[in-house]
């Protein structure tokens, strides 16, 4: 009776065991994985990773974006031709924790988590291409558009 | 495969659900695009206009996404406007704006 115990107990011992190596080695295969497929971040997106902590605090809209999504383009070209100063990050441009942390801070200000976010100096934050919005926001702050783009106009 | 005949295999089968490819052509080409770089990228026909995290984690926005009937139903229009409903068919400027109706908790 009691070596079927031991027997028993040893059974599940070796097999609790043979998991958690097995998990161990999955994790650390997908973990290398993505390290090969990561390159290394530019000088460029080392900043913007670091401004993504505080986004418009430094007085610059901060534009969380994906290279393939319209509304991204859009509101990047309305900017533009607005002469906006403003800082763009494309979040699928990061791989691995840099990519998830970018993720929960879009969507610590937009739950939803979509795209465009903009963040703005005061800490209001523009969803999706919504020119009004946009607009209302950055003709309200001079130190956004160039004093030319106004003359130009 | 281009995003040309890529366009061509979703509009066959979204006419079979009485949907239509977006009028302007310019944003359609542009879209199959970045479905096939994200295809290129991830593997899958992931949504253009939503991040990628793992095919496990995003079969809900493979294109066409499950979301797709209910956003057409209320906006007329799919999430990244590349579909339309009949009744706008004909329009290339007919963008409204779609919110996003994927859960949040379907991206964790
Ligand atoms: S929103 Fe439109 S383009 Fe994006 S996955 Fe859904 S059906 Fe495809």
């Amino acid at each position: 009776m009691n070596t079927t115990v031991i027997v028993v107990v040893a059974l599940a011992l070796v097999a609790a065991l043979a998991l958690f190596f097995l998990r161990r080695s999955k994790s650390g295969g997908s973990t290398s994985k993505q390290q090969e497929n990561s390159p290394a971040l530019t000088p460029e997106q080392e900043e913007l990773l670091a401004l993504s902590q505080a986004p418009g605090e430094d007085g610059l809209p901060f534009m969380f974006a994906l290279t393939t999504c319209r509304h991204c383009k859009k509101t990047k070209e309305y900017l533009d031709s607005n002469d906006a100063k403003y800082h763009l990050l494309y979040v699928d441009e990061f791989n691995g924790r840099d990519r998830s942390d970018l993720m929960d801070k879009v969507r610590s200000y937009n739950p939803r988590g979509s795209f465009p976010t903009i963040v703005l100096p005061g800490g209001k934050v523009v969803v999706g291409f919504r020119e009004q919005l946009l607009r209302e926001a950055l003709f309200h702050d001079s130190a956004v558009i160039a004093e030319s783009s106004q003359g130009n106009s | 495969m281009t995003p040309q005949s890529l366009l061509k295999v979703l509009k066959a089968t979204a006419e079979q659900k009485g949907y239509f490819l977006h009028a302007d052509e310019e944003h359609c080409l542009a879209t199959a695009e970045s479905l096939l770089e994200n295809k290129q990228r991830y593997g899958y026909l992931c949504c253009p206009c939503r991040l990628a995290t793992s095919l496990d984690k995003d079969k809900d926005i493979i294109c066409p996404c499950i979301y797709r009937d209910a956003d057409i139903h209320e906006y007329g229009a799919c999430f990244c406007t590349l579909f339309v409903d009949a009744e706008h068919r004909d329009d290339p400027d007919f963008f409204p704006d779609v919110d996003e109706r994927r859960p949040p908790e379907n991206m964790d």
